[in-house]
């Protein structure tokens, strides 16, 4: 119960302090919202000001500042400078959408990852080990579009299999969906899954040369058994943390990759909005992927006591 | 293939004869035979902001409200005003203007189009974002059920070209009193298409208006499509993909290093139309260096607008030579040759230039633009030719809200950009080249040109105001003000079974004269 009002007082620290930062930051970068969306086609100085009125934006800083936190507070994140929709709204719209594909790409970049992590380490130092290493190091070093024009050429313009990008809701056809969705995923995760092979290797090859895998490859246990149940178990925890921090970064949106694929995401909308200058929905969104990390950071924490019974056990006799 | 729209030389005077005889909208019609029907599917690379045509939207948005709702006045490729939803016109007294307006129009929600409508609707543009482009107007007044009368305080020859913008909508009072706000996602007009649903960042469906008033020559019902899908597709390269796998039937603007893939598809048409914008140089006229009026011609001269066009814009874009561009009724073909410098460089003048200015061997300064692909390229090509007469130029390639920041506070020596260009010179001559115009942030001033533009904004015809904004140029391009470098082509690729589009250069998709085949 402590633990989780610790929680939750985090989460309100850490928003306050993003929310203030981001206020701040996207009030720095040179560009005013009013001449940016106007263009050039609205240079009426008198127009100009009047937008400035309308938009709040003739006030103070701290004046903005105080309506905003003040709005945030009742739930509020405010209107869009360009086209009056609710924050609320637009991140409802894209949120979802970002949780599936980062989600489709976690998914696959774990299938990938945790097998063949394990298959290097086994044979550490092999022909195999070597091969899975090179691979994985391919996957970190391609950019996300080349990997993603790559996959659009092969997927949609010769075998025809797929179509080359957009975005059809599940509710609206499930199919459709992900067809639509597979490619954006695999991008994302072929990049996560090189990362994660290297550090499933690691993690693996660390365990497999602790005492007690010595002890139980003495006792006469089976090498895929010492592996599989013993090594590969205790690897997951140090693995966890890598996969949370990876999981926090498809979960809050990939500009790129949702750009390539025309997913109407989160990325999307926070970089299109930087771009326009509209601070509300730039704000709104980034403290959505505040609370995006703050709560795979629980998630891991939580699953560390699931893995490892010995944390679990340390908390509650610290009673979180 | 390419088509390449030519400039049509008619209408000079022409048009107005035209635009009075109330003829109906002279846009080509439909291939013979086409079956009526079928969905367009269009791919655009911004997202939609709203369809609200009285707030801060942008281009593409405009596109959807052109679509949705009908003007009281409307141009045709021409650029010069036609009868759209007011029938008719006069001008009753100097300032006050009477429009009659067509009786068989509904609005999508079966709420009639009537004089009250056409008021609620001036006034909302009046207090709308392009409100000031309205200020000459002072009351707008309901004769009777098909008439209403417009007072203003001045004289306001500019109205029908204003009247003619998708921000004086006609709009529906009953659904923008309901929808208040969100009028925006749920846009009521009377137009060729009304909305089905609408979500900004991902797509837009619009379904054939039943009861558009709107018949062509042959007396059949308009427009012929079933519907409109645009898809938003922010990025250029799987656009271009996405066309060549018909998965779209349309690309709305095609990137200039795609045009060339798609113009080899045999199943595509690239259709390319000068716009009314320029990418040009505005200098600083009131500081050193460009106070000068010798160094900024000197530039002017120095400048190979053909070697920019062919390599930074791979051959689709036109050299600039003025403020006014080739599709425009003012436009006089003879500056290309007859003008103080031509498409190619002119050193030696320019030498003489500098040479007046008493710096023989150049001198320095800074050039500000936005650090986009297609202005990085153009500065370093600007770069490399200044060099040639020993001028050297600092670039300083910035994001594009920071180059708007130097713009507005005239913070820059010179600076580089576009400008999206407007259908008629009174829009742009006045605010650019007049005595603190409202674009005017380079400060350039001459009477003379201020007493010439003045005169074309009260001229009585399009012979008379041409001629005027002509000699205004000849000045204003011999004094430099700007170095114009290029017109910018508005490039559309379609599949070669949509027929009947019109590229008029001004990043508006008129949909209702498109038809689609096998």
């Amino acid at each position: 119960m402590s633990g989780l009002l610790k929680r939750a007082v985090d989460l309100v620290v850490v928003m306050l302090c993003v929310a203030t930062m981001v206020f701040v930051l996207l009030r720095a970068i040179p560009g005013d919202p009013v001449l940016i969306m106007g263009g050039l086609d609205n240079i009426d100085a008198a127009a100009v000001e009047r937008a400035r009125t309308e938009m709040g934006l003739d006030r103070s800083l701290p004046e903005q500042y105080a309506i905003w936190v003040g709005a945030l507070l009742r739930g509020d994140l405010g209107a869009s400078l360009r086209s009056g929709s609710r924050v609320g709204t637009l991140i409802a719209e894209a949120l979802p959408i970002t949780l599936q594909l980062g989600g489709m790409a976690l998914l696959i970049g774990l299938a990938i990852s945790v097998p063949a992590g394990i298959a290097a380490a086994r044979r550490a130092g092999t022909a195999r080990d070597a091969g899975i290493t090179a691979l994985a190091i391919v996957g970190i070093s391609t950019p996300p579009f080349v990997i993603a024009m790559a996959l659009i050429y092969l997927f949609a313009v010769v075998l025809q299999a797929l179509p080359t990008s957009g975005y059809v809701p599940f509710a609206e056809d499930p199919v459709a969906n992900l067809r639509h969705m597979i490619l954006p995923a695999l991008t994302l995760g072929l990049v996560a899954a090189g990362v994660l092979v290297r550090m499933m290797r690691r993690c693996v090859l660390d365990e497999l040369g602790e005492d007690y895998v010595r002890l139980a490859r003495s006792k006469g246990i089976p090498e895929s058994q010492v592996t599989y149940r013993h090594a590969a178990r205790n690897a997951m925890i140090p693995f966890v943390t890598i996969v949370g921090i990876e999981a926090g970064i498809l979960l809050s949106g990939a500009v790129i990759t949702e750009t390539l694929f025309a997913v109407p995401g989160l990325g999307r909308l926070m970089v299109d909005n930087i771009n326009q200058r509209d601070y509300p929905v730039v704000q709104g969104a980034v403290l959505v992927t505040a609370i995006i990390y703050v709560l795979i950071n629980s998630g891991v924490d939580a699953l560390y006591a699931i893995l490892d019974p010995r944390v679990g056990a340390r908390a509650r006799s610290r009673g979180e | 293939m390419t088509s390449i729209h030519a400039r049509r030389d008619i209408l000079k005077a022409g048009g107005v004869a035209l635009a009075a005889a109330g003829l109906p909208l002279a846009i080509g019609g439909p291939a013979q035979a086409q079956a009526a029907g079928g969905t367009l599917r269009i791919g655009v690379q911004e997202n939609f902001a709203s369809l609200d045509p009285y707030k801060r939207i942008g281009r593409l948005d405009y596109n959807g409200v052109i679509n949705v709702f009908d003007t009281l006045v409307t141009y045709g490729k021409d650029y010069v005003p036609q009868p759209m939803l007011a029938e008719s016109w006069t001008l009753v007294n100097p300032t006050t203007w009477r429009f009659s307006l067509r009786k068989d129009v509904v609005f999508h929600d079966d709420t009639p189009f009537d004089a009250a409508a056409a008021k609620y609707s001036v006034d909302k543009a009046r207090a709308g974002q392009f409100g000031s482009q309205f200020r000459a107007i002072s009351e707008v007044i309901v004769v009777d059920a098909s008439t209403i009368e417009v007072r203003c305080s001045a004289p306001f020859p500019t109205i029908l070209v204003q009247l003619a913008q998708q921000y004086a909508s006609m709009v529906s009072p009953k659904a923008y009193e309901a929808a208040g706000d969100n009028f925006g996602r749920q846009p009521v007009g009377s137009g060729p298409f009304k909305l089905q649903s609408f979500e900004p960042n991902r797509q837009l469906v619009l379904t054939r208006n039943d009861k558009y008033w709107r018949k062509d020559a042959q007396g059949r019902a308009m427009p012929y499509l079933a519907g409109l899908t645009w898809r938003v597709m922010p990025d250029g390269e799987t656009a271009s993909l996405a066309l060549q796998n018909n998965e779209i039937d349309f690309l709305y603007a095609v990137p200039l290093a795609f045009a060339g893939v798609l113009a080899r598809n045999a199943n595509l048409v690239v259709d390319e139309a000068p716009t009314v914008g320029w990418e040009y140089i505005m200098f600083n006229c009131s500081t050193a260096p460009f106070d000068n009026r010798h160094l900024r011609r000197a530039l002017q001269l120095a400048v190979d607008r053909q070697a920019i066009v062919e390599t930074v814009s791979f051959g689709r874009a036109r050299p600039a030579f003025g403020p006014i561009t080739p599709g425009s009724w003012a436009y006089d073909k003879s500056i290309e040759t007859g003008g103080l410098y031509g498409a190619r460089a002119a050193k030696d003048a320019a030498r003489r230039e500098l040479a007046a200015a008493g710096v023989p061997n150049g001198f320095e300064f800074t050039l500000v633009h936005p650090s986009s692909s297609t202005f990085n390229a153009m500065a370093q090509a600007l770069q490399a030719q200044l060099g040639e007469i020993g001028v050297k130029v600092n670039l300083q390639g910035k994001q594009i809200g920071a180059v708007l920041d130097d713009l507005f506070g005239s913070k820059f020596q010179a600076l580089m950009i576009d400008w999206g260009g407007r259908i008629d010179e009174a829009l742009v001559f006045p605010a650019f080249f007049g005595t603190g115009g409202g674009n005017n942030f380079g400060k350039y001033s001459n009477p003379e040109v201020d007493r010439l533009v003045a005169a074309a904004g009260e001229a009585p015809d399009i012979a008379a105001r041409s001629r005027l904004y002509q000699q205004a140029q000849k000045l204003i391009t011999e004094d430099s003000a700007h170095v114009w470098l290029t017109v910018p082509s508005e490039i559309k690729a379609y599949a070669r079974r949509v027929r009947g589009f019109v590229n008029f250069g001004d990043w508006r998709l008129r949909a209702e004269t498109i038809t689609l085949g096998s």
